[in-house]
């Protein structure tokens, strides 16, 4: 495995090895790092030990550190790890997945439903969405999310267990991410759909035949970037995962339509208020005493038997114009699949008259098209107090710690 | 000098694929003589909003010109 990082240079198998088992032990590790080869060793070495590594990425840190000063200590009685240290990474591979249990990482959720808060996994939650077989070896992983987040663990964990080399993509500006897939030959990508919208124009006519599959995660299914994807790379497969902070990956699909699989039936469940609901069984361990936990996304139901649904958004997409309830994400979907749009965010505006108004912030596909173009574009489709009543044109959309989009 | 209440009133008209105004008499009623409706109004709110800091409507309705440069004079 290498994990080739355009910053720090590359880190072979010695040298991460080196870096997993060359430093101290201690049960309870705060780390807050934002480079993978020092996350990913710690992590490693917190599960061979098992030890408990709290995870911070540098944004989290000057907010939540107080916070964690009184977290309590793993629930594991404090234990040396009595086996021999392992010869190299391929025995540590396989001391990790007979012991899944042992050691455990803490994250923090991103509190975009609430405060954030502290989940802790094992390698046996990480690993349910993580596919270890002689197909997956020998691959290239592009690594576009935080490494201290739920995703870019498992983008890393996938490249690990099947010896993949890992290509460090986080944060880097489009043009670089583009030059790095093309001289790595990364085969695999996995990112939010933001990133995607923002790399395809960096892309131009570069041709990638390496690249086997691209996946999408963290953010809504959006058809029209897809589409465009499935356009410019034929050959690749398309993959939408469904997976959060609290249960790392839950479910897969090709399309925007999840199925259940079959020995899961009885974990998902939708609420009268048509809200997912998952089984605590399959989430780490965190503060939620319900059997049920509630994802607040919600979901369009496809099928009873099998489960298969749909997810249609979040409570919190939408808001109240004058009376009228409006779904920002709808909105934000029309404008992005509108030609001279690549991407577009639209929050409410708080107003006296009308409690809210919508306005957008939109990136041009297109420069020539005005404010106006785009409204009247808008109103062949919508209500009138649906259509942003003030169209920003912007040069590019901030992202969050996590690659999504934030209102 | 710019007159902040035309500017907002020209623009919110633009969107509306209306010719844009000249100059706004005190009289001129913003829903009667401008036609425009509550969807309008709050644009135009949030327009004025931007550029002088103040919501024309944060202390009850107003529906003239003249009574949106005073609820203007007010706060400045």
């Amino acid at each position: 495995m290498r994990l080739v990082d355009s910053q720090t240079g590359i880190t072979d198998n010695e040298a991460f090895y080196q870096k997993i088992f060359a430093g101290q032990v201690s049960r309870r590790r705060l780390l807050v790092s934002q480079d993978p080869a020092t996350v990913f060793s710690e992590l490693l070495r917190g599960f061979y030990y098992g030890n408990e590594t709290l995870l911070l990425d540098d944004s989290l840190y000057e907010n939540e550190w107080k916070q964690w000063e009184g977290v309590a200590v793993a629930n594991r009685e404090p234990e040396e790890h009595s086996g021999k240290l392992p010869d190299e990474l391929d025995d540590l591979r396989s001391w990790l997945s007979e012991h899944p249990g042992w050691g455990s990482v803490s994250l923090l959720t991103s509190g975009t439903t609430g405060k954030p808060q502290r989940v802790s996994h094992t390698l046996e939650s990480l690993l349910r969405g993580v596919k270890i077989n002689a197909n997956q070896r020998g691959k290239v992983w592009g690594l576009a999310f935080n490494p201290t987040h739920i995703a870019g663990i498992e983008v890393f964990l996938q490249a690990f267990f099947n010896d993949c080399d890992l290509v460090n993509l986080f944060s880097l500006p489009p043009e670089r991410v583009v030059e790095l897939l093309l001289e790595e030959e990364v085969t695999h990508l996995s990112a939010t759909p933001s990133f995607y919208r923002n790399l395809l124009p960096s892309l131009g006519q570069v041709e990638l035949p390496g690249l086997e599959r691209l996946t999408f995660g963290g953010e809504r299914f959006d058809p029209v970037l897809v589409h465009r994807l499935r356009e410019r790379f034929p050959a690749a497969r398309i993959t939408n995962v469904y997976a959060s902070t609290e249960g790392a990956t839950l479910l897969v699909s090709d399309t925007d339509i999840f199925t259940v699989p079959v020995g899961l039936e009885d974990s998902f469940r939708i609420s009268d208020d048509k809200h997912l609901l998952v089984s605590q069984r399959l989430l780490g361990e965190f503060q939620n005493n319900e059997e049920w936990y509630d994802t607040g996304d919600r979901v369009e139901e496809i099928s009873a038997e099998p489960l298969r649904i749909r997810f249609t958004g979040r409570d919190t997409d939408n808001v109240n114009v004058g009376g009228y309830n409006v779904n920002l994400a709808e909105i934000e979907d029309a404008l992005r699949g509108l030609h001279e749009v690549r991407e577009a965010r639209v929050i409410p505006r708080q107003n006296s008259l009308l409690g809210q108004i919508l306005v957008a912030e939109v990136v041009l596909q297109e420069p020539e098209v005005t404010e106006q173009q785009l409204r009247e574009a808008l109103e062949k489709r919508f209500q009138r107090y649906m259509v942003p009543r003030m169209i920003s044109i912007v040069q590019e959309l901030s992202l969050s710690r996590t690659g999504k989009l934030e209102r | 000098m710019s007159d902040p209440v035309l500017k907002a009133v020209n623009e919110v008209r633009a969107n509306l694929n209306l010719p844009a105004l000249e100059s706004l008499s005190d009289e001129t009623h913003l829903r009667a003589d401008l036609q425009m409706d509550s969807l309008d109004l709050a644009e135009l709110a949030v327009r004025i909003e931007d550029v002088t800091g103040t919501d024309i409507f944060a202390s009850g309705l107003v529906s003239t010109v003249a009574e949106v440069r005073s609820r203007l004079q007010e706060k400045g």
